[in-house]
This record gives C-alpha cells, sequence and structure tokens, in this order.
C-alpha cells in the first residue's frame, strides 16, 4: 500500500464530498435538525397527556339517582360534567372524555354497605380518553377510600389498622450523584448506543454508496484502476472517507442529541457527568462499530451495479444495526453474563451500557474490544477481496 | 511496443478473446477493429492490468502485464470510450490533477502540463470549471487529458470519439496525431473505419474474439482492393455466415 495514494484519494474524495449537498444533508444537517425536532414533538406529546390530566376534564354522568357519588363527582373540580342526549356519539367524537355509568340502586347499595358499581367507558383509540379514564378512575377510588375511613370511624375502627406495613420505594443515588443525572443516565442508556450505531450507517452510506457503485455507475473506476495508484491504495483511500463521513454523522447526531436536551430537557434530560476514561471508552467502542460498519457498507456498494442498487442492499443495514439494540434494550447490565460480549455489534451496545452506569469492567471491555477488532480485519479483508474481484468490478 | 502472445480470456462459459497474438511497434499506431462485443475492451483491459488473461501473456514496454501490473500502469494511458468517467464536482483541472498525482507526476510539473493540455484541447474557458455541467464533448477532453497527462509512452484509446461532435473529434486526432510525432505507441479502438484510415497506420480486425486480419493498411489494400469498410464487412460477414 502506498500511503500517498491513500492521502491522495482521501482528499479528493473530501473535496467531491464537501461540495455534495446531499451529503451534507443527510449525514449533517438531518441529525442536528432532526433529533431536536423528534424529541421536542415527543415533549408536547407528553405535555398534552399532562394537560389533560391537569384540566378539568369533560364527562358525562349516566345515572337514575343523583347518588352522593354523582354530587361529589359533579362538585369536584378535575371534572367538568357536561349534560348531553347521545353520551356514546359524543364520546366516539371526542367531545367529552369519558362516561362515567353509576348502577341501579347504587346509593341504597352503598348504605346497606354492599359494593355499588360504578362503569368508566373511554374511547380506546383516543390516548386523551385513555389518560381520562385513568384519572375517574383515581377520584372515584378516593371517594371510595372517604366511604371506607367513614365506614371505619361509625364503627370506631382505627382505619391505620389496615394497613399494618408502609412500604417506602426509593431508588438508591450513590454518593456524589445527584438525582437527575441518574434519571439522565437511564434514558440515555437506552438512546445513545441507538443513536450512535444508527448514525454509523446513516452518516456514511450515501458516501459508500458514492464512492463504490458510484464510480462505477459514472464509469470512473477503470480509469481510476488504470493509474499507477495500486487497488489497496485506492479502497484504503476510499474506505477512511466513508469512516469519517460516519464518524461526522456520530458526531451531528450526538450533537442534536444535546441540543434535543435543551429544547425538551423533560424528555430527554441530559444532567449527565461522564469522565474522559468513560468518553473516551464510548468513542473507541463506536469508532471500532463504525470501521466494520464503514468497511461492509463499501464492500455492498462496490458489488452493487448501480446507485440504485447500492442503496437497495446498504438500506436493510439501518434496520439490522438495531436489532442488536432492541435485543438489549431491557436488559439489566449489573446483571448479564460475560458470554453476551462475544457477539459483535450487540457486545459494543452492552458496553456503552455499562460505561454509562459507571461500570468500568475489564474483561468485558477486553473481549468487546478484541471481538470488534477482529470483525474490523475481516470485513477490511472482505472489502479488500471484492475489491480485488474482476467478476465484481466488471461486474454489468 | 507491446506484445500480445497467444490471450485467452474467459468470462464463465464465454471465451471474450481467443489465443489473439500480435505486436505494437514503437511510435506505431494501431488500429482495433471490430463489431460490439468482439473483444476490443477485454483487449484493452487486459493490457490496461484490469483484467488477468486466462491464458497467454502480454508485455508493455518490456513489463508483463501479469506479472508486474503496476510497472505496465507507469507506461500507460487509458482512456475509455462511452462515458467519460469525469467527477462532476470537480474542475476539470482538479479532475486532471487528481490522475497526475495518482500517476506520481512531480508536483512542480503538473500545473505547466495541465496548461499544456488545455491549451492543446482548447479547454481553457472552462478548464477551472466544475464538470457537472460540461457537455459530451467538453468531459470527453478532460479525460483525454487525464489519461495523458503524465505523458505516458504507450496509449490505449477505446473508442475515444463516441459522442463527441465533428469538432470535438477533429480535436482528438489532431492530438492523436502529435502523439504520433512524439513517438508513442498507440492501440486505437474505433468503430469508425474513416477515422482508423485516417489516424492508423496498421489494423487488427477482430471478430468474436478472435483476429481475423493483422496488417498495414498499404497492404489490405493492395491484397483485396478494397475500402477498409468494404473490407471490414467482408471479414466479419463472411464469417458472422458461417
Amino acid at each position: 500500500m502506498n500511503f500517498n495514494h491513500v492521502w491522495i484519494v482521501f482528499k479528493k474524495e473530501l473535496l467531491d464530498l464537501r461540495r455534495d449537498k446531499k451529503t451534507w444533508i443527510a449525514s449533517v444537517l438531518i441529525p442536528i435538525l432532526m433529533i431536536p425536532l423528534m424529541f421536542f414533538l415527543m415533549g408536547l406529546g407528553i405535555g398534552r397527556i399532562d394537560q389533560v390530566i391537569e384540566e378539568a376534564t369533560p364527562v358525562a354522568i349516566e345515572s337514575k339517582e343523583e347518588a352522593d357519588v354523582v354530587k361529589f363527582l359533579r362538585k369536584h373540580p378535575g371534572f367538568k360534567v357536561l349534560e348531553m342526549q347521545d353520551t356514546r356519539k359524543a364520546l366516539i367524537e371526542g367531545e367529552i372524555m369519558a362516561i362515567i355509568v353509576v348502577s341501579e340502586n347504587f346509593q341504597n347499595n352503598i348504605e346497606k354497605q354492599v359494593a355499588g358499581n360504578i362503569k368508566v367507558l373511554f374511547d380506546e383509540v383516543s390516548s386523551d380518553s385513555r389518560a381520562s379514564a385513568s384519572k375517574v378512575r383515581n377520584i372515584i377510588e378516593d371517594y371510595s377510600e372517604s366511604v371506607m375511613l367513614k365506614r371505619l370511624t361509625a364503627l370506631g375502627i382505627n382505619p391505620d389498622i389496615l394497613q399494618p406495613v408502609l412500604i417506602t420505594r426509593e431508588a438508591y443515588i450513590p454518593e456524589g450523584a445527584n438525582e437527575k443525572g441518574v434519571e439522565s443516565m437511564f434514558m440515555l442508556s437506552f438512546m445513545l448506543p441507538m443513536f450512535l450505531l444508527m448514525y454509523t450507517v446513516t452518516g456514511g452510506m450515501p458516501v459508500a454508496i458514492d464512492l463504490g457503485s458510484g464510480e462505477k455507475e459514472r464509469m470512473s473506476l477503470e480509469p481510476l484502476l488504470s493509474t499507477n495508484a495500486n487497488r489497496l491504495s485506492i479502497l484504503a483511500g476510499k474506505y477512511l472517507t466513508i469512516l469519517l463521513a460516519a464518524a461526522v454523522g456520530v458526531l451531528t447526531s450526538l450533537f442534536g442529541l444535546t441540543i434535543a436536551g435543551k429544547v425538551a430537557g423533560e424528555v430527554m434530560p441530559l444532567e449527565i457527568n461522564l469522565s474522559l476514561l468513560q468518553i473516551g471508552l464510548i468513542v473507541v467502542v463506536t469508532l471500532l462499530v463504525a470501521m466494520i460498519v464503514s468497511a461492509v457498507m463499501l464492500s455492498l456498494s462496490i458489488f452493487a451495479r448501480s446507485y440504485k442498487e447500492a442503496g437497495t442492499y446498504l438500506s436493510p443495514l439501518v434496520v439490522v444495526i438495531m436489532i442488536p439494540n432492541y435485543i438489549v434494550m431491557f436488559t439489566d447490565v449489573r446483571t448479564i453474563s460475560t458470554e453476551w460480549f462475544l457477539v459483535p455489534v450487540l457486545n459494543s451496545i452492552l458496553l456503552i451500557k455499562e460505561i454509562l452506569f459507571g461500570i468500568i469492567n475489564p474483561l468485558n471491555i477486553f473481549i468487546t474490544v478484541a471481538v470488534s477488532v477482529i470483525l474490523v480485519i475481516a470485513s477490511i479483508f472482505a472489502a479488500k477481496y471484492v475489491f480485488n474481484k474482476e467478476s465484481i468490478i466488471f461486474r454489468s | 511496443m507491446i506484445e500480445v502472445n497467444g490471450i485467452t480470456k474467459n468470462f464463465k462459459e464465454i471465451k471474450a478473446v481467443d489465443k489473439i497474438s500480435f505486436k505494437v511497434s514503437n511510435g506505431e499506431i494501431v488500429g482495433l477493429l471490430g463489431e460490439n462485443g468482439a473483444g476490443k475492451t477485454t483487449t484493452l483491459r487486459i493490457l490496461a492490468t484490469m483484467l488477468k488473461p486466462t491464458v497467454g501473456s502480454a508485455v508493455v514496454n518490456g513489463k508483463d502485464v501479469v506479472k508486474s501490473p503496476q510497472n505496465v500502469r507507469k507506461e500507460i494511458g487509458v482512456l475509455f470510450g462511452g462515458e467519460s468517467g469525469i467527477y462532476d464536482r470537480l474542475t476539470a483541472r482538479e479532475n486532471i490533477r487528481y490522475f497526475a498525482e495518482l500517476n506520481d507526476m512531480p508536483k512542480e510539473k503538473i500545473n505547466p502540463r495541465i496548461d499544456y493540455l488545455s491549451k492543446i484541447f482548447n479547454m481553457g474557458e472552462y478548464i477551472d470549471r466544475k464538470a457537472g455541467k460540461f457537455s459530451k464533448g467538453m468531459k470527453q477532453k478532460v479525460a483525454l487529458a487525464r489519461s495523458i497527462v503524465h505523458d505516458p509512452g504507450v496509449m490505449l484509446f477505446d473508442e475515444p470519439t463516441s459522442g463527441l461532435d465533428v469538432t470535438a473529434a477533429r480535436e482528438v486526432h489532431g492530438f492523436i496525431k502529435i502523439c504520433k510525432e512524439e513517438g508513442k505507441t498507440i492501440i486505437f479502438s474505433s468503430h469508425s473505419m474513416q477515422e482508423v484510415e485516417k489516424l492508423c497506420e496498421r489494423v487488427v480486425i477482430i471478430h468474436k474474439g478472435k483476429i481475423v486480419e493483422d496488417a498495414k493498411l498499404t497492404e489490405l489494400r493492395d491484397k483485396y482492393d478494397k475500402s477498409l469498410e468494404d473490407i471490414f464487412v467482408g471479414l466479419v460477414g463472411d464469417r458472422n455466415e458461417l
């Protein structure tokens, strides 16, 4: 390999890339704009549900008598009880969020100390209606509890007798860590591996397509192969360009995530404090995945006959890289066994999660790095094989 | 000097070239004639070290295309016809410079050489403009300049005037004549009999992977007493009927 040729190819590809608006949009602009926008919209959705719960919810009551519970509900500030003929239609059309159906003889049953039935009807399609049904249920449970307290008091029984044990559930926050930071880290352990891996693919993909099948389609590969540069040098220059694009994709996605923390802090709290060691390890792990992904994308792109074909081969990689993310999304990194770290890509996700939680396990780090390095070498050799194969280069 | 010795190239069950042999002396321009799919491009690709022959060998200026491909590539300039393979987002100068650098030209010689080629091919107006909006003729001239920027001794041109207008084609012809005067060895593949008659001293006619004629133009005219086109159609047509 001639490093001067590698540099010439790399330099040219960078110049070409710098002038390619499509790549800038896909690798830089979209992550920076889309990620904050996505979290902002999620925040709006969550805010809306909170608003539904906080505001007086429009409901209808169906009751043949003016029972105490009905009076209680009418007076409750959490409800706006509306009178209407066709309550079902009003529910489906979103005029009311729930129908509270009070059974016959409810008041009589309560007085006789027999359970009275209340049914809460809600629209399953509407998230507002679902949230409102929960609110109605909680308020009716409060009423039920107040009736129970009155009964116990009337019998001269201390209500505390029904609750012999009081349980307090509290997350342990290690010394020096703040509560918000731990919460942020938990959120980040879901989001960060997903974003890091996804953007190694989406950041490098347009470049990989252009540098492999693009050369074939514009017929520039043959002149390039007839120069003094050997194939390995040309391949290395292209590979480094894709790797750089993938790294830029990852960096811009992280930048987007940081902006998301600012504009939608309630959804993506980012009050985190990572040490240099943690950041360094995450960078190394992500870089190794980017190296594997870049070589795989370059191989597939060289194999393809055209841009279109390369797009068909490369697009599924976004889904493929997400699969390990879903597999370990709810995996407990404190109890997971070491064997999991032998699985390529999946090990990188687990390691990033571990590192985020401050778990620095040298064995897991070693296994992950070793497996990834082996895969990097294998994928680069695969790309070299593909680029040297006549039947692939001149495949038509 | 180019020597092709009994080269065969198989693509699975297809025999693209079949035991072909010919020589091109230093300073000679040889026309490689043949129909589409006759094996011209495969022959040129083997000489350009992009394909390895299944059987046989080829030597360019004393260097074997299989044993020392990189040394062969130092000796040659290659231009494949059809699409010119120019990078649209680079200027004409940047396109040419890229190839000059990959062919290890000394830095101080690159710009004067590009300026010289720009003058030869009348590219002065657009040499520093991005190639994306160039006409086919403009692109082909850039591709031609790119292929010979390092001043190789051997040039392999596969239909270099394909798709060019008359003026652009004449400029290419003019350049090939200059190369001839400079003593370059050239293989010139073309469909155009007129072009070959105008530029070449000798022709190699290839049909279905085999050489069916290899002679000087004057010898062919004496032998057949016909125009080159009639000779070509006669040779190829006769064999198509077989």
